[in-house]
């Protein structure tokens, strides 16, 4: 009989231990998770933040380089065809001064055996482009010659740099007292509208 | 000692040892807690230096970025830029321009050389891809072949043409022909 009473005693002795053993690690785990809570996640979530700032700066940093080494090597490039983009205030202008135009007509109209009579230009709303800077403008000229070179005439007016389009094409069988007979012709011109395009 | 209680000796803790709260926290923070506070101290001091390590960055990162914004807000640079883009966008329009330019002049070619010589033009007239002219001829067969002629043909669409005669006497047709140029 008194083996079993030992027994018991024994065993609420080790009950004992067992609950200090998990109050321990209770608190343990209840301390772990403060510390994380107060002191880690704070730190790691500025840390976060500076990592994400670091980040975007990174990408912003290596954006404003590539735009600086981009104007770098435009800037070399330019330096190639300086003379051909200094023609190009003549071939679309500005101020729809169509010197260029006007002379380049005249002289394939010499070439082709016209005479120009008459050149003008307006602003054109009837043909649409998809240009973004371009805006059509309206060539009208007389000139006066041979049929026979009408068509000979009109594709060298295509040819020109400025890439006119032929809209309008009209003549009559009357002939003036040397034979001639006169060609009214209109045609699409590009100018740009901002005349700081070129500054 | 009442009579009642029971007495029981604890075999499994050292004799001399108190065994109250306070010596459990007291042995408690010598064990457990010192291991637990040196780890998170190695931790804390991680991470500080760690911000340091990144702040340096993040404030040369900053420096860096001052500075070429500085370069780029140049009233040089700026000027370059808008020249640049300017001239890209007119590139991209000649482009556009140059590919889509339509070739009016082999339309009125193809208009022109395929009248009969046996017809005289009187007037022509191409207005955005619409033919109207009057001609003139005195065989009724060859205003009727041309006729054919331009409504078999798949580029033209809407031929529209009038054959009158100048007198009842008259031997001369006068001719008035319209039609559109359908893929130009």
């Amino acid at each position: 009989m008194a083996q079993p009473k030992a027994l018991d005693f024994l065993k609420i002795i080790n009950g004992d231990v067992k609950m200090k053993t998990y109050s321990l690690v209770g608190f343990t785990l209840l301390v772990i998770i403060i510390l994380l809570v107060g002191a880690i996640r704070p730190t790691a979530l500025t840390i976060a933040k500076i990592s994400g700032e670091i980040k975007d700066k990174t990408t912003i940093n290596q954006q404003l380089e590539t735009k600086i080494k981009n104007l770098g090597d435009l800037n070399n490039q330019y330096l190639g065809i300086t003379d051909d983009v200094k023609n190009l205030p003549l071939v679309f202008p500005t101020q729809g001064n169509f010197s260029l135009l006007m002379s380049n007509v005249d002289s394939i109209a010499r070439d082709n055996g016209f005479t120009l009579s008459s050149i003008s230009f307006s602003s054109s709303d009837k043909l649409k482009t998809r240009t973004q800077v371009l805006k059509p403008w309206n060539a009208r000229l007389t000139v006066v010659g041979s049929r026979a070179n009408l068509v000979k005439f009109l594709a060298a007016l295509e040819d020109m740099p400025m890439y006119p389009t032929i809209t309008q094409v009209s003549f009559s069988s009357n002939q003036d007292i040397s034979g001639e007979t006169a060609f009214n012709i209109n045609m699409s011109v590009y100018k740009i509208e901002d005349i700081k395009f070129y500054k | 000692m009442p009579k009642t209680q029971k007495r029981t000796i604890n075999l499994l803790e050292p004799i001399g040892q108190p065994s109250d709260a306070w010596t459990a926290i007291y042995n408690w923070v010598l064990n457990v807690g010192r291991y637990l506070m040196l780890s998170i101290e190695i931790l804390v001091l991680a991470v500080f230096f760690s911000r340091f390590i990144l702040d340096r960055q993040n404030n040369d990162l900053t420096n860096q970025i001052n500075d070429n914004v500085t370069i780029l807000s140049n009233q040089q640079f700026r000027n370059q830029e808008v020249f640049f883009q300017n001239l890209n966008s007119l590139f991209f329009d000649i482009t556009t321009i140059k590919s889509q330019q339509p070739l009016n002049s082999n339309e009125i070619s193809s208009v022109l050389s395929s009248i009969p010589s046996g017809l005289k033009v009187d007037n022509f007239t191409f207005d955005n891809n619409r033919i109207s002219m009057n001609v003139s001829g005195t065989d009724i067969t060859v205003i009727k072949n041309y006729e054919f002629s331009l409504r078999q043909n798949p580029q033209y669409g809407s031929v529209a043409f009038t054959v009158s005669r100048s007198g009842l006497n008259s031997s001369l047709y006068t001719v008035s022909i319209s039609f559109n140029i359908l893929n130009s």
